[in-house]
């Protein structure tokens, strides 16, 4: 069994490697085109960094393994792997989380994706208005006064 | 929240991102108001909200004014999904143009409590899948609003109170049509719809005709019972529902919930025939008591080609089976014995009295009244399950060909029908 699996090398921008197996990298729309195009041992991924692809390598191997071929116990592996999921996000800094959403945006795995922008919606979801979101995503408004007043007055009702 | 060492810290990256990612895998996920006032952060979020894919208004709290502009502005070339929620009438005169202002795909449309006026047309030439929830809706305006919809596609009809004929004839592309019917709001009593291949059914214990239904292929059927009346209407029922497994006999997928199996029993007991069918894969959602046996065991006999079979102990509004029994008794049935399987078992007569004996025979009985049966699941509600489950394995029989699966689950009384 251990000789079938196929493993790749994976390098970050700044030259750290992972080794990984084949099925890991599958979760990766363009690492599997890149694996099937050219089959080389080594794959550079100048995009991304070590520290950034080491969480998209531990997100993949997660969940791969937990692929459960139609089984009806597949639920509970579900939820297990929801509770993985929470834990991964919950102590992610945001800055983190953005370039891990550029990685997998990147890399298209839409999952990791997902997830990650689902944690910034739960950021902007959790202020209490417009000028807590500023602070939080540290946006800094361009508007001038009139301008602010005319887009407040767009919608209003958004601002109740 | 972060702590105010964070917030100061914060960079703002999230507004470098590309809109697609901002509008399809951000803005999506939260409420369309807090995404709406994203407008006012700066220049660059002006209008990205504009572009989110799905958009929900409760129109109730708005005025009819702010609902248009808001609508004006959004711009979406693909909506997966629109969602309008009112229950006023003054708004009536206006939710034929707030949905007409959504160009593309509509997915999901519910006008919750209205009464949609006769007037009402539409003009929507993608929309696939329309639900539409508690309308107070003649058949009259469902075929103009249907007309406009031409490549509909999924349709959905919960308590549509004002419907009769339910004529889909002109529906060409429509395969899917969900139905749920409450004696209080009648809903359509007959059914026209030769395209469709899928029907889900929940029908209540007022007459319901398949007037065509020639290309289904799977159906999912159970009757919503309100005891409303002293003495069920048992003759009625059976014919119904012996007049509805007629029209099912080509379809390969079937599901039927505990009062169909029920009304099935009534009729089995006393001596009705029934059509054959050439059901592949069969669900049963019912509690195992002797009430259900004998109707399950016709449905088996008479389904030769059955593959796989689902029972799911599912605790879902039920008839009360005194009446049952008081109807046997006046039909001058013996109630000691009229219940019996043919092999001469007599089963629990409550759900809550089924032991590990009665899932051995329920298991033997679907063994010997099958042929071509590879798979039978049976998920048990843990509520009832007053044995354990690995008592059964020792009394079943064994059987190379079928594959037997016995599991728990809980809450399924939860689950949507």
């Amino acid at each position: 069994m251990e000789n079938e699996k196929k493993m790749i090398t994976l390098k970050s921008s700044d030259d750290v490697t992972f080794e990984v197996e084949e099925a890991v990298v599958l979760e990766s729309q363009f690492l599997s085109h890149l694996v099937q195009d050219c089959p080389a041992p080594e794959h550079k991924i100048k995009e991304v960094t070590g520290k950034i692809l080491s969480k998209v390598v531990e997100y993949c191997e997660k969940h791969v393994v937990v692929v459960v071929d139609g089984g009806d116990s597949s639920s509970s592996s579900g939820d297990d792997l929801k509770k993985w999921d929470d834990k991964f996000i919950k102590e992610m800094d945001l800055s983190t989380v953005y370039d891990l959403i550029a990685a997998a945006n990147y890399l298209n795995i839409q999952a990791l994706l997902d997830l990650m922008c689902q944690r910034v919606a739960d950021v902007i979801t959790a202020c209490k208005d417009h000028k807590e979101i500023r602070e939080t995503l540290g946006i800094v408004s361009d508007y001038t006064a009139e301008e602010e007043a005319e887009v407040l007055k767009e919608n209003e009702w958004a601002f109740d | 929240m972060t702590g105010d060492r964070k917030i100061k810290e914060a960079v703002d990256r999230i507004s470098n991102l590309p809109d697609e990612i901002l509008q399809q895998h951000i803005l999506c996920y939260i409420p369309t108001k807090v995404s709406i006032s994203t407008s006012i952060l700066s220049r660059r979020w002006r209008h990205v909200w504009c572009n989110i894919p799905s958009i929900s208004l409760d129109v109730d709290t708005l005025t009819a004014a702010s609902v248009n502009e808001t609508l004006n502005r959004y711009t979406a070339l693909k909506t997966k999904s629109f969602h309008l929620k009112t229950t006023r009438r003054k708004n009536i005169p206006h939710v034929d143009r707030w949905i007409s202002s959504v160009k593309q795909i509509n997915i999901k449309l519910s006008y919750s409590h209205t009464i949609v006026p006769l007037e009402c047309t539409v003009s929507l030439t993608s929309l696939q899948k329309l639900s539409l929830s508690c309308c107070t809706l003649f058949d009259e305006s469902l075929a103009k609003i249907l007309s406009g919809c031409p490549v509909l596609e999924n349709l959905t009809l919960y308590h549509c109170g004002e419907l009769k004929v339910l004529d889909l004839t002109k529906s060409k592309r429509l395969r899917t049509l969900q139905i749920r019917r409450h004696v209080s709001v009648p809903g359509p009593t007959h059914i026209v719809a030769p395209h469709i291949h899928c029907l889900r059914l929940l029908n209540s214990q007022l007459s319901c005709t398949f007037v065509d239904v020639a290309s289904l292929t799977e159906a999912k059927l159970d009757i919503c019972y309100v005891p409303m009346f002293f003495n069920l209407k048992a003759d009625f029922l059976q014919v119904m529902v012996l007049k509805m497994l007629e029209k099912l006999q080509n379809a390969e997928t079937l599901s039927f919930g505990e009062n169909f199996i029920l009304i099935l029993s009534l009729a089995e007991i006393r001596g009705v025939p029934f059509p054959m069918f050439k059901v592949k894969a069969l669900t049963l959602d019912t509690k195992i008591s002797q009430y259900v046996i004998p109707g399950m065991e016709r449905l088996l006999q008479n389904s030769p080609e059955l593959e796989k079979l689902t029972v799911r102990a599912r605790n879902f509004n039920t008839l009360l089976e005194k009446h049952l029994d008081k109807y046997l008794e006046l039909q001058g049935f013996n109630l000691n014995t009229c219940w019996r399987s043919k092999d001469g078992d007599s089963w629990n007569k409550c759900c809550v009295y089924a032991k590990s004996k009665h899932l051995a025979s329920l298991v033997e009985l679907v063994l010997n009244n099958t042929k071509k049966l590879n798979k039978m699941v049976v998920q048990l509600d843990e509520n009832y399950l007053k044995f354990k489950i690995e008592d059964v394995v020792p009394r079943l029989r064994r059987n190379k060909n079928v594959n037997v699966v016995l599991s728990t689950t809980k809450l399924m009384a939860l689950e949507k029908w």
